[in-house]
């Protein structure tokens, strides 16, 4: 549980059931800052261990519920070469033995699972821009497990994964008509690196960069002391309108400047997101 | 160093180098070793599209038969956007059937055709530009098609990728039986953070660092590599990389805390790859993984080849 009595109020059933965990090597662990918002880190698991093989398994079964249905499954050694031993990983965990049998059942609990059993995860590496971190994998479970009060648990993770990185700006690839930029535009303004992404597997991939600030982090768990200032849209882009993205793309690689300025409206396919030009 | 460039004069007069990244990364240009510039490629732009693709599926054709290959996707969000893709590759244009074949270049492409890859990320370091390096991924055309590119491909990619970057400290996984283990093991010692790895697909992985300065470039490039490489130093026995026993038990010794090192690089005898292991006591030595016993000394466990000999 947290002494932080804006998080402790904001989300009082993941901090009150849930733990916090860290994947981190021992010469990355001084590097991060701990316990980031106050929020004590509970399990710290060091990936360069034989013995931490069940609990990064989980991990894994987060990744393959979460992104199997849309083909983005991370394979075991990318997770392993590009987030655990190179960056590092967050999220929140349950004791085993706190889930219910028809809770192990749609979580596909196993024999032989650890005690602890991840329930989200961000992770993350650095880049070669100081203090730039490439934030590739968010998901959570709590959808799988409605009843429980978990709500936030997505944003709570990633917002604790940005403080605890201490990054400067962060950087991340999704889909324009994904539910997970719901997330990602409570963190403030995300400027488009790109807009139409054919280096990636679905090309209606956005880039984007979010300068990560502390008053930000605060405003996006809800403290009321902070808030973001957001600009007003001059387009909306809608998810699946690829000519609109690639017309967009044009313009940043002519030049321009845009960022995502607010959260999209409506969901996945049928979303459409708001975007303004800075002059 | 100018003396071991030359032995790759003749590739370096046909192949261009390359790298992919975001842009802002520095990129170092040594008169005296790499003068040319490199190719860049920005993996944002629509344009680069075309060399992308051929590079996934160097990617692709390398990997994909061990099922280690990176979706496109995870090349993107953890290679070419925190990190970078460096390589050597060639106009398409002087590239021959089979390796078009091989990458599917499309009819009509004049671009740039990679033939070599290396994949990393700057890794534990606060340094401005960073000058230590994660790699996790290295290979050449080489392995599919023999002599679609040069012989030593992969340690050119290796030297430039060192050189490029200002890389004083490389970090690298790979399985103990690829050959890339030999390429590293030129470089020096090879400081093991993890000697079996069950997190990854592959438990048989090894993770290590190694320091790299200029001279580095020099044993992996120079005479010392054409006579298989060098020992750093006397090892404290020889590993059998295919025996689960010996890594796990390696593994247990890192895990407890004793620097281990690969002392140089691995040999094959008959049907045995062994390589040579140095094990120093560790300063605060912590419980051994799974043991709970005395550590047995290092040359009793890793015994020479010749003890190893089936009677």
């Amino acid at each position: 549980m947290t002494e932080n009595p804006v998080l402790a109020t904001k989300y009082p059933g993941v901090l009150a059931q849930l733990v916090p965990y860290v994947v981190a090597t021992p010469d990355m662990i001084p590097l991060l800052n701990l316990p980031p918002f106050g929020v004590p880190v509970g399990l710290s698991v060091n990936p360069l261990r034989m013995d931490s093989r069940p609990f990064l398994e989980r991990i894994q079964v987060i990744d393959r519920l979460s992104f199997g249905p849309r083909g983005l499954h991370m394979p075991q050694w990318i997770f392993f070469d590009g987030a655990a031993i190179t960056g590092a990983v967050f999220g929140f965990a349950i004791p085993q033995n706190q889930l219910t049998s028809s809770e192990r059942e749609v979580l596909q609990v196993k024999k032989g699972d650890p005690d602890w059993i991840p329930l989200s995860i961000y992770a993350a590496i650095p880049s070669h821009q100081p203090g730039v971190w490439v934030g590739h994998n968010l998901s959570s479970l709590k959808s799988l497990v409605p009843h429980r009060p978990w709500q936030g648990l997505g944003l709570l993770t990633k917002a604790l994964a940005l403080k605890m990185f201490q990054a400067d700006f962060q950087c991340g690839v999704t889909q324009w008509s994904t539910g997970a930029l719901h997330i990602h535009t409570r963190f403030g303004p995300l400027e488009l690196l790109s807009a139409y992404t054919p280096a990636h597997t679905r090309p209606d991939s956005l880039t984007y960069r979010l300068k990560v600030e502390e008053p930000h982090l605060r405003a996006a768990v809800g403290d009321p002391e902070y808030s973001i200032v957001r600009l007003p849209p001059d387009m909306w882009l809608e998810g699946r309108d690829t000519q609109a993205m690639l017309r967009l793309q044009d313009r940043l690689e002519k030049g321009e400047k845009a960022v995502i300025c607010g959260q999209p409206e409506g969901k996945k396919e049928e979303s459409r997101v708001p975007v303004a030009f800075l002059k | 160093m100018a003396g071991s460039i030359r032995l790759f004069s003749r590739s370096l007069s046909r192949l261009t180098d390359f790298v992919v990244a975001v842009p802002g990364i520095h990129i170092r240009r040594d008169e005296g070793l790499f003068p040319a510039e490199s190719h860049q490629v920005n993996p944002l732009l629509l344009a680069s599209e075309p060399f992308l693709t051929l590079l996934h599926r160097l990617d692709e054709v390398s990997y994909g038969p061990t099922g280690l290959d990176m979706p496109r996707w995870a090349l993107f969000d953890c290679g070419e956007l925190p990190g970078v893709v460096t390589g050597y590759g060639m106009e398409a244009s002087h590239t021959g059937a089979s390796l078009r074949r091989l990458l599917n270049v499309p009819p009509g492409y004049q671009g740039l055709v990679p033939l070599s890859m290396a994949i990393l990320i700057p890794h534990l370091t606060r340094t401005v530009p960073p000058d230590s390096w994660f790699a996790y991924s290295l290979c050449s055309a080489n392995e599919v098609a023999p002599g679609a590119g040069p012989a030593q491909l992969k340690a050119l990619t290796l030297a430039a990728t060192l050189s490029r970057l200002g890389i004083r400290r490389l970090w690298a996984i790979h399985q103990w039986r690829s050959p890339n283990m030999e390429i590293f093991s030129r470089l020096g010692p090879l400081r093991l953070t993890s000697g079996f790895t069950p997190a990854h697909s592959d438990w048989k992985t090894a993770i290590f660092w190694v320091d790299t300065p200029p001279e580095s470039l020099e044993a992996l490039l120079g005479a010392d590599a054409a006579q298989g490489g060098r020992l750093w130093g006397e090892p404290g026995g020889w590993l059998d990389a295919d025996e689960d026993a010996g890594l796990i038990f390696l593994q247990g010794l890192v895990e407890a805390g004793h620097p281990c090192w690969v002392a140089g690089p691995p040999q094959t005898l008959g049907d045995r790859v062994r390589v040579p292991i140095r094990v120093e006591q560790a300063s605060d030595p912590q419980p051994p993984f799974g043991l709970g016993k005395p550590l047995p000394v290092a040359k009793e466990f890793f015994p020479d080849a010749g003890q190893k000999e089936e009677p």
